[in-house]
């Protein structure tokens, strides 16, 4: 709409006034208009009949997140950097912004989420392989379990072929973690070391992904913990 | 209702999704994938005077524009009546004619399975052997299937797929890899002369395989078309004698929990079960014979790696193997009196894998029982390296190129090229069997 109205007003706008133009056309040769036209000047009225006109717009920011995949899969998606730019377009953040290119691998950070709804116990699964991710400071692992592949922070000791346990089961004896394998917290004895730590059952791991990470258990009292 | 708002309302709204134990659900659940912003806007919602059953809502429909205060008026779907080609979108799925509530896992020529070999021996039901079987390497040995100048015309035969035939400087391995295959089959074919009834074969190629069994309470089936076949008037005679045959009863086969064998394999609800060889009834060659697989992606990622090739191989002539079983002895599960034999080579251009497939069984549903039989060659070199142009050191050439080399003398030692050739290029011999 603005566009219209730049427009409209340009289209009202000329570089003489609207009698020179018919005295020049008609009496004067085309060789002689630039003379005319240097004399007359336009007048403070022709000025006060345009509409006030901005002759520049400003840029909305076309930011569309990469984020768009809604489906999960193992395979490398392709990735946007930010730069330090929020939706706005403006930098935010400082110093973010080059770096070699990156595809991002969708990690799942619940880890006890059972293949299928129908069978909702603890179950097993198996190390693939465990490679370097480049989005992260950890390495990541590639763990198979049923017929469904997905990929996860990899502990420090992690190798292909290691068998995992997720479980969500909390007994009346604390359980001998291995290394690997996720428990709640209530299950853990008191003193070992964890990672990939979620607030709440179901929420997803969000504290202690970093490499080289880790925080001891603490709390002594079973059977609370939210 | 109207106090909860955003996250909170959507765990109202939703029971928890684990009951561990009695505690709470969770105020949020684990990451969604798919930003908001980028998600499909949901629809406004309905006025709350469609939720009053027996009301009929006053909308502005019949007005004709928008009058505040009215409801919102909801239209039927309008049906045009006709659809674009262009536009057309497939029936959903449980509305397709085919879709049955019985998971199917299907697998095709681009399935990589994760645990290779062992799963498709597992899919099959069969029992691996390394190496060809005795009777297969006998026609190696023998000097009357050995062709006159094999060394030279195999050489000739390498040059030409990945130096001569083709004008670039380096031909890509979508030329040169066929290119080798069909020069190979064709050496193969000059000895009819001598062995008349190789006359007796042809090479079909785009042919469509499909056939269903179970297994252990999966649905499987093998489907679509890979690469060529060999087909023959007379069957290919049992390897396995019949005490072997017996003996593989106290076979266990190997599992790998926790992993499930239907692992890659594409699952799908839409599915026939029909059986199809990929040849009509009155076809003259009715009996498989080989099966040829090439892998001719230039890039490594696409390719299929040796270990899933050689599953991708027990499959498809597992595949054959059964469809001609069934149409041979009809489709009862049963112990085969007359074992079928179907053997299969693969290869990207370099390195060659051979496979004797033996089906002694259609019972494949329980774990016990006769097992089927293979023999697998794998990772044979035709030859170690090619170079077609020259490998040049601080403007020296170390390595002439091939086409300055083939020019020359021919001479065994060239370092690039180490032919190994008997005991692969035997193989591709269609035997006289």
């Amino acid at each position: 709409m603005a566009l219209r109205v730049l427009t409209r007003a340009m289209g009202s706008l000329s570089l003489t006034t609207p009698a020179v133009a018919t005295l020049s056309s008609s009496l004067l040769p085309a060789a002689q208009v630039t003379s005319s036209t240097l004399l007359q000047l336009p007048s403070s009225s022709l000025l006060l009949l345009c509409r006030p006109v901005l002759t520049s717009v400003a840029l909305s920011a076309n930011f569309v997140s990469w984020k768009s995949r809604t489906k999960y899969t193992i395979t490398p998606v392709k990735m946007r950097k930010s730069g330090g730019r929020n939706h706005t377009g403006r930098i935010q953040v400082h110093g973010i912004g080059g770096g070699h290119k990156q595809r991002y691998r969708m990690i799942d950070f619940l880890r006890f989420r059972p293949e299928l709804e129908a069978k909702p116990g603890p179950f097993e699964e198996k190390v693939i392989v465990v490679r370097y991710d480049p989005c992260r400071s950890a390495d990541i692992a590639l763990v198979a379990g049923g017929s469904r592949k997905r990929w996860i922070i990899a502990t420090e000791n992690m190798q292909a072929g290691d068998i995992i346990l997720n479980s969500d089961h909390i007994g009346r004896m604390a359980v001998a973690a291995r290394e690997g394998d996720a428990h709640p917290l209530g299950a853990l004895p008191v003193g070992t070391l964890v990672n990939n730590v979620e607030s709440e059952p179901g929420r997803g791991a969000q504290y202690i992904r970093a490499a080289g990470s880790g925080n001891v258990h603490g709390n002594s009292r079973p059977g609370i913990q939210r | 209702m109207a106090l909860a708002s955003g996250p909170a309302r959507r765990a109202l709204a939703r029971p928890g999704p684990l009951g561990l134990g009695g505690c709470g659900t969770p105020t949020r659940g684990a990451y969604e994938w798919g930003v908001r912003s980028t998600r499909k806007p949901e629809p406004p919602p309905l006025d709350r005077v469609y939720e009053i059953p027996g009301l009929e809502p006053i909308t502005y429909a019949g007005k004709m524009h928008f009058m505040p205060g009215l409801a919102r008026p909801v239209f039927p779907p309008w049906d045009p009546g006709w659809t674009h080609p262009k536009f057309r979108r497939p029936t959903p799925v449980h509305e397709q004619p085919l879709y049955k509530d019985r998971a199917c896992y299907v697998f095709h020529h681009r399935c990589r399975l994760l645990e290779g070999v062992k799963q498709a021996l597992w899919l099959t039901k069969a029992k691996l052997i390394e190496g060809l079987p005795k009777k297969v390497l006998s026609l190696v040995d023998d000097p009357k299937n050995h062709i006159e100048n094999q060394d030279e015309r195999i050489l000739n035969v390498i040059f030409h797929a990945r130096l001569w035939h083709s004008t670039e400087d380096t031909p890509k391995r979508e030329t040169y890899c066929p290119v080798i295959v069909d020069s190979l089959i064709q050496l193969c074919k000059s000895q009819i002369l001598k062995h008349p009834s190789l006359a007796r074969r042809i090479c079909a190629k785009n042919y469509t395989l499909s056939t269903t069994w179970n297994r252990e309470s999966f649905l499987l089936q093998v489907r679509g078309s890979s690469g060529a076949r060999l087909n023959t008037k007379d069957p290919l005679p049992a390897i396995a004698s019949k005490e072997e045959v017996e003996a593989t009863k106290n076979h266990v086969l190997e599992t790998f929990y926790p992993i499930s064998p239907t692992i890659d394999l594409q699952e799908c609800n839409v599915y026939d079960v029909k059986d199809n060889t990929g040849f009509q009834e009155g076809y003259p060659y009715p009996y498989p014979h080989t099966l040829y697989f090439l892998e001719t992606a230039s890039l490594r990622p696409h390719r299929l790696q040796p270990d899933h090739l050689r599953a991708k191989m027990i499959l498809f002539a597992f595949g054959n193997a059964l469809a001609q079983a069934r149409r041979l002895y009809g489709s009862d599960t049963k112990v085969l009196e007359q074992p079928v034999v179907v053997q299969s080579v693969g290869t990207d251009g370099r390195v060659f894998q051979f496979l004797v497939l033996q089906l002694n069984t259609t019972d494949l549903a329980s774990n016990e029982g006769v097992k089927n039989l293979v023999w697998v060659d794998s990772d044979q070199l035709l030859y170690q390296h090619f170079w077609c142009r020259p490998v040049i050191k601080k403007k020296v050439v170390v390595l002439p190129g091939a086409a300055s080399w083939s020019t020359r003398g021919r001479d065994w030692d060239y370092p690039g090229l180490r032919v190994y050739v008997k005991p692969t290029f035997v193989f591709i011999k269609p035997s006289s069997r």
